[in-house]
């Protein structure tokens, strides 16, 4: 996350938001340090909020529910999820027009907002790795689009190939 | 396989009289850049230019990864022969922003362009197979533009912000 934080300070920023849960506010403070101020908003919290943590590198089968589009093991929806990330999220770019703001948050929360502004209903489109920089960019002439997905500060070992966490076809080979 | 993406460096525009393709007055750094992100990474298994405007960019890799560049069409469709022909293994493209624009379309399966500013040198990574599985990775990332060992020591870094000890960006 140190490298993570070096990104963002290389960025820039005017404010820094996280969800409320403990691995989002505990990672913002440890790529930025704990003077920074961050305010918790609890509604940039993933969907299992209310639900045991469970890795979603585990493989459990209740995973390809959620690739299903199916939320209902953690007692939400898609549409309730989608409703409350995207309606946070336009909140602050209201409130810091112009300026260039942090959320530190959850893999679930920028697939869907990433989905919302391409017009999917799809829960996943791709698989943000732990500690990844993700960067989207508003227009008051041409809405929301995306600026980079996943980036890295470059720290993968050389020659080791990339994390591939299937997002919704489960077996496929890459070959 | 690994497929990696890099946009070509910015503003290659034709010299008159050499007919070749040149770096505009801000790319100069960031093949360079890309170049030193992607050696230190190491692991690949070809490289390939898609149309001239890559060729500068892509023989910056190539000295960096110890590669020679091999010529492809700038379309998305020879893309798949690129798949076709390594399967398991990691392959470099460089090619125009349209280019990556529709390869990444058809993986989210979306018809607007889906990055609206693409990034000079900005890298995307998918995951492919033959039988026609496409998985964004990243998207346009451009960490090596903006920090870090071993991208330090970039001259002219157009894409620089001053900062404070907050963090705070500065105009």
């Amino acid at each position: 996350m140190q490298e993570t934080g070096g990104l963002l300070r290389a960025d820039g920023y005017d404010a820094v938001f996280a969800s409320n849960l403990r691995r989002a506010t505990e990672s913002a403070r440890c790529a930025l340090g704990p003077d920074v101020p961050v305010s918790e908003v609890a509604d940039l919290a993933e969907f299992d909020r209310d639900s045991d943590y469970l890795h979603y590198e585990d493989g459990a089968d209740v995973w390809q529910r959620y690739r299903e589009g199916d939320l209902s093991p953690w007692g939400t929806t898609a549409e309730e999820f989608r409703q409350r990330v995207v309606t946070a999220l336009e909140a602050i770019r209201i409130e810091h027009v112009g300026e260039r703001v942090v959320a530190v948050c959850h893999g679930g929360v920028i697939n869907i907002f990433l989905a919302w502004i391409l017009g999917e209903s799809a829960l996943r489109l791709f698989a943000p790795d732990y500690g990844s920089v993700s960067r989207f960019e508003y227009r008051a002439d041409a809405g929301w689009s995306v600026r980079e997905l996943n980036a890295r500060p470059p720290t993968r070992a050389p020659g080791a190939p990339v994390r591939s966490v299937p997002v919704a076809r489960a077996g496929a080979s890459w070959n | 396989m690994e497929l990696i993406f890099v946009q070509h460096a910015d503003a290659a525009t034709r010299d008159i009289e050499g007919g070749a393709f040149v770096p505009g007055a801000t790319g100069g750094h960031q093949a360079p850049a890309v170049a030193r992100r992607l050696g230190a990474e190491g692991g690949w298994d070809a490289l390939y230019a898609a149309g001239p405007p890559a060729a500068d960019t892509a023989a910056a890799i190539g000295a960096a990864t110890g590669l020679t560049p091999r010529s492809s069409p700038a379309t998305a469709d020879a893309v798949d022969a690129v798949i076709a022909d390594h399967p398991g293994q990691r392959v470099l493209v460089c090619a125009c922003p349209q280019v990556i624009d529709e390869i990444v379309r058809r993986a989210f399966g979306v018809a607007a362009q889906v990055v609206r500013s693409p990034d000079p040198t900005g890298i995307t990574r998918i995951m492919a197979s033959r039988a026609g599985h496409r998985e964004i990775v990243s998207l346009n990332d451009t960490a090596h533009l903006r920090v870090g060992e071993p991208f330090r020591n970039i001259a002219n870094h157009d894409n620089s912000l001053n900062h404070n000890e907050t963090g705070k960006a500065q105009p």
